[in-house]
């Protein structure tokens, strides 16, 4: 203990405040190592991480994550990312596959993010009856490449499941179901338009707020097509087989208290009786520097569509409120 | 700028250079009795076998002594 000024006090300031006890740090040296030569790592914070090669990357990760649209993503969604040898805290660690990691993304502290499509598809309707179908499915269809999005379809399924409950119990008419198919607004039975059609309808439109939104629902889905999610193999199945589905990081709802966000919070209490799935798992070789390269890619491209989803929904009237972080 | 430039890519090369230590187990870090252990998986293994050889000794071993009746000789050690 260091030398105090006092005659009796001892001081602490020179004695260190964190001990880290590194069993193998083989992996995230290999990883740190990859990550500068691709110039993903900015060579300064080797230095902030004290260089230590796990803080290091650490923070190439949240370096990562602010360039591709962190600060929108916070906006709407509470997420987080790590990398892990397993592709789940449940999971045990594939010891035949010594070099294998995983870039996991899944939502923190059980949080689900809102977006509120019934104003924005009013507004569509009136310009093309088509849209507000073609609006909703565009984004849902680009942000559930990336994240699991629960809207209408898993309410109606959440209904009939509740319905074939019911029907066994021998007071079977006293219950009161969820009404999810009155919920959903007759627009959203029109086809969806062809990319042409919407071009041509796009060219058309005369309001202001209408037109950001096509546009931005349009950029949405050409961001979130920049990579492909990579398939999981069996192995990686295997080690998931005992946990749940993946828990949505998205509500979508038509108007706010509707039948889909009843189903959705009577069907919430029951997603984490069991560990989940992560919605985003990338295994990766960190002794490859291509498989390291490709995963941050491809990790990239999740952000700047969730980042770009976060925007939609900014853009998208009677959303003010869901905000997670200004 | 090409300063710059410089400075950043001497940076890397050093880090690179650092981390290659690291990855081949020379950095001073690895140089502690803990840090060998850490990185050698055959004491690894002879760790555990001594940990299990330990441990089936103490079940064989671990009786407790009686006293030997009044008149016995005393166990010869």
């Amino acid at each position: 203990m260091a030398q105090g000024s006092g005659l009796v006090l001892p001081q602490l300031g020179t004695v260190p405040i964190m001990h880290r006890l590194v069993a193998d740090d083989r992996l995230a040296v290999a990883l740190a190592k990859a990550l500068l030569e691709q110039d993903i790592a900015v060579p300064r914070d080797w230095k902030r991480a004290e260089r230590d090669p796990t803080s290091f990357v650490r923070l190439t990760l949240e370096r990562w994550i602010h360039t591709h649209g962190g600060t929108a993503i916070r906006h709407r969604f509470l997420l987080s990312g790590m990398i892990a040898n397993s592709p789940s805290d449940w999971a045990e660690r594939d010891e035949t596959r010594p070099n294998q990691l995983f870039l996991i993304v899944e939502p923190s502290e059980a949080t689900c993010g809102c977006a509120t499509f019934g104003p924005t598809l009013q507004l569509l309707e009136s310009v093309h009856p088509q849209l507000p179908a073609t609006f909703f499915h565009l984004f849902v269809g680009a942000l559930n490449r990336w994240l699991r999005i629960y809207d209408h379809r898993d309410a109606e399924e959440r209904a009939e499941t509740l319905r074939e409950w019911a029907a066994e119990e021998p007071d079977a008419g006293e219950y009161e179901l969820p009404d999810v198919a009155g919920s959903v607004p007759p627009y959203m039975r029109q086809a969806v338009l062809e990319n042409s059609e919407l071009a041509h309808v796009k060219d058309r439109i005369n309001d202001s707020t209408a037109r950001t939104l096509v546009d931005a629902v349009i950029a949405l889905d050409g961001v979130s097509r920049g990579a492909e999610r990579p398939e999981l193999d069996d192995d990686v199945g295997e080690q998931l087989s005992d946990c749940n589905p993946p828990p949505p990081c998205l509500l979508a709802v038509f108007a706010d208290g509707d039948a889909i966000a009843g189903c959705f919070d009577e069907e919430a209490q029951g997603m984490m009786e069991v560990e989940p799935e992560p919605n985003i798992i990338i295994p990766f070789d960190p002794t490859d520097t291509e498989s390291v390269q490709c995963t941050f890619h491809t990790f990239g491209v999740a952000c700047q569509t969730i980042a770009a989803a976060s925007h939609v929904i900014d853009l998208m009237p009677g959303n003010d409120q869901w905000i997670i972080s200004r | 700028m090409s300063r710059n430039l410089n400075s950043k890519e001497v940076t890397k090369r050093a880090v690179l250079a650092e981390l290659e230590s690291l990855r081949q187990g020379r950095h001073a870090r690895y140089q502690t009795l803990v840090g060998r252990f850490a990185r050698c998986p055959e004491q690894k293994s002879i760790a555990v076998l001594f940990a299990g050889a330990v441990e089936a000794s103490t079940r064989t071993y671990n009786r407790t002594p009686l006293d030997a009746p009044p008149g016995w000789l005393p166990p010869v050690s």
